[in-house]
């Protein structure tokens, strides 16, 4: 069928292309995209354990989110005193808005987080105030989730826990090319990325302008981000993990052979992912997240322990 | 036949730091040059402003005043590509990254030669080999940097700086934590690369002994703030390296060039003789804190002790004597003969 044949069925028609292909798109590239963002992250702090989410992505997105979810229909409650209409509007915020509400709490973190390290100096602070930001947020998420309603909050916790299914072939033509765009930073950075393995000092001895690749990089890495906690929620681990694969598998520092390794092996891995969530040979589907954490937790396992030996990126 | 121009010229140059209106002089009116070929040692107390000199010169920041001059070219407009194809710096950040060859990261001194990729071509590896065979490094280049000595890794970063193909190299105290036969080692193999390739190479170090007997120059900055320039032998002679350096805890010899701690008791002592075994006990007297005379006419002094050695037919087990007061003593070493003047100084007391 998927070479052009008249399929068996129509309706297998319909489940493979609109339901099982955008799944797979969906995972392809979340895998791709965090696996780059992760990689652009530990090269610009220097940090094996940076990533995406560090500087507050996440609860940047979760506030959206939570905003979108838990806020909005109050609102519009509020407004139309009518049960019947604001369960409908509350259908199509959950959509729509919600992938809108998650982008842009991702987007203004990461806004932030950018202004912040073009004043700051010193990464390290950087990271750490990422930190502290996320911390904050979350705690503003924990009051609005305190405050909400049981159905509010369990669509909230569904939303968190990660999903390639909620992707349709029109979200599709938006997460894509943000993939696309983030994808083709990294790979026009791949030579500034390897002059800051040497730390900032000898990247700027040698010509890089530190200050530009840095707001670059990180830019690119908040899109693909962003775009991920948008369409797919917050996935977790993958950021962080991937990029430690890829220099395992090809035993490389070299972003030239980094970036692309890191690309098909986020995309693989998210795929793997994607299939151990749907539980072959059962009705049953795991959280996204739960999938990628069995992946990623013992890969940050071994990341730690290998740190102890002296390791830096 | 012209004087070459200087590689590196230093005019008026005041370097410091402005914080919102206030500014901080570190050092000001300088005005050096380093040609082609000279090795240089930058000396100073700490916090005299090496490593902002260092800083100013690979335009880190900006000179508070005066010009700096790269090859006939001001500083200050060169573009980042430019300036990284004439000037290289090691640096005293550690590079540790795991998976990267030594080779690789001696590649990433290309990086102003290259394209927008990075791609290394032929003439890049040739670069690259070139480096690392310049710097005996060459049988590391498939070692990680990760599993390189501190002395190992010092040469390859030397290594990384010279396939930026500059003209003029910094170094900032790149024999620290080095052992001392490796300092001697990098500190030669810097003098080589300046004289054969034609290098200028400005290095900053603690290292005084070292640097009075290899650098052709030497920049010292004075606890006063200012820089004066010249060949080791003539800071030694005008007295401004005894200057610098001196305290009441170390006294300059002027005529060895050495350091030694002030251990001056007015205690005196009498070695007449110019063997090498006569040379040694002068250092140990020396070092006990004895004023060392060689005038026989001397002898009579009371105050005096007389130390000597041994002739070969008394037999190799006692080999040092002294006469302290008329009284003969006789000792198989010289920790024996100094702990035993160390005895003598306390039961005088």
């Amino acid at each position: 069928m998927l070479l052009g044949r008249p399929a068996e069925r129509d309706a297998w028609t319909t489940i493979v292309l609109d339901v099982r292909l955008p799944r797979v798109i969906t995972a392809t590239l979340v895998g791709i995209a965090l696996g780059l963002a992760g990689l652009q992250m530990q090269a610009v702090f220097r940090n094996p354990l940076a990533s995406p989410y560090t500087l507050g992505v996440v609860s940047g997105a979760s506030l959206g989110a939570a905003l979108v979810i838990i806020v909005l229909p109050g609102l519009t409650v509020g407004l139309y005193r009518d049960g019947a209409a604001t369960s409908g509007v509350a259908q199509a915020v959950s959509g729509v808005g919600l992938v809108f509400g998650a982008s842009l709490g991702a987007g203004a973190v990461l806004l932030a987080m950018l202004v912040v390290a073009s004043i700051v100096r010193d990464m390290v602070v950087v990271l750490l105030l990422g930190v502290v930001l996320s911390a904050l947020i979350g705690a503003l998420v924990t009051v609005l989730v305190f405050f909400a309603d049981p159905n509010q909050t369990r669509l909230f916790v569904e939303w968190g826990f990660g999903s390639f299914h909620r992707v349709r072939w029109d979200d599709v033509s938006l997460f894509a090319p943000a993939v696309g765009l983030g994808a083709a930073v990294a790979a026009l950075s791949m030579k500034q990325l390897n002059a800051l393995l040497m730390g900032e000092n000898y990247a700027r001895s040698m010509g890089l302008n530190v200050r530009r690749a840095r707001t670059l990089t990180l830019t690119s890495a908040s899109i693909l981000a962003g775009a991920v906690v948008a369409f797919a929620g917050p996935i977790a681990f993958l950021g962080i993990a991937i990029p430690h694969i890829t220099r395992g598998i090809f035993g490389s520092a070299d972003h030239r052979i980094l970036v692309p390794g890191s690309a098909l092996a986020g995309a693989s891995v998210a795929l793997g992912c994607g299939l151990l969530a749907e539980m072959p040979n059962s009705n049953l589907t795991l959280p996204v997240n739960a999938a990628t954490a069995l992946v990623g937790g013992p890969i940050a396992f071994w990341v730690l322990l290998r740190m102890r030996r002296g390791w830096g990126i | 036949m012209a004087m070459p121009s200087p590689v590196l010229s230093l005019s008026s140059l005041e370097i410091g730091y402005r914080a919102r209106r206030r500014r901080r002089v570190v050092l000001s009116d300088v005005s050096v040059q380093l040609d082609r070929g000279e090795f240089a040692c930058l000396l100073g107390p700490n916090g005299a402003g090496k490593s902002t000199l260092l800083r100013t010169l690979s335009r880190v920041q900006p000179a508070l005043a005066g010009g700096v001059s790269l090859d006939g070219d001001d500083l200050r407009a060169l573009t980042s590509g430019d300036l990284a194809r004439r000037l290289a710096v090691v640096l005293t950040d550690r590079v540790q990254v795991a998976n990267l060859s030594a080779y690789e990261l001696v590649g990433l001194g290309r990086f102003p030669h290259t394209g927008y990729f990075g791609r290394l071509g032929p003439e890049d590896h040739e670069t690259i080999e070139w480096a690392m065979e310049a710097t005996q490094s060459d049988h590391l280049a498939r070692r990680d940097v990760t599993e390189l000595s501190d002395g190992e890794r010092q040469r390859v970063m030397i290594a990384r700086a010279l396939a930026q193909e500059p003209k003029i190299l910094l170094l900032d105290e790149p024999t620290a934590f080095l052992d001392l036969p490796s300092r001697v080692e990098l500190t030669a193999l810097l003098r080589r690369l300046a004289a054969e390739r034609g290098l200028a190479i400005l290095m900053t170090t603690h290292d005084l002994d070292l640097a009075l007997r290899t650098a052709d120059v030497l920049w010292l900055i004075t606890d006063d703030g200012s820089l004066e320039s010249g060949a080791p032998e003539d800071l030694v002679l005008n007295g401004l390296l005894e200057h610098a350096f001196s305290s009441d805890e170390v006294v300059f010899d002027r005529a060895t060039g050495h350091f030694t701690p002030n251990r001056h008791t007015g205690r005196r002592a009498l070695v007449v003789g110019d063997s090498l075994e006569h040379h040694w006990l002068r250092e140990a007297l020396v070092r006990s804190g004895f004023d060392v005379s060689r005038d026989e006419d001397s002898e009579g002094d009371a105050e005096l002790i007389h130390c000597g050695v041994t002739s070969e037919s008394e037999g190799r087990a006692v080999r040092w004597w002294a006469v302290q007061q008329g009284e003969e003593h006789r000792f198989t070493s010289l920790a024996e003969l100094t702990r035993w003047l160390a005895r003598l100084r306390h039961t005088l007391r």
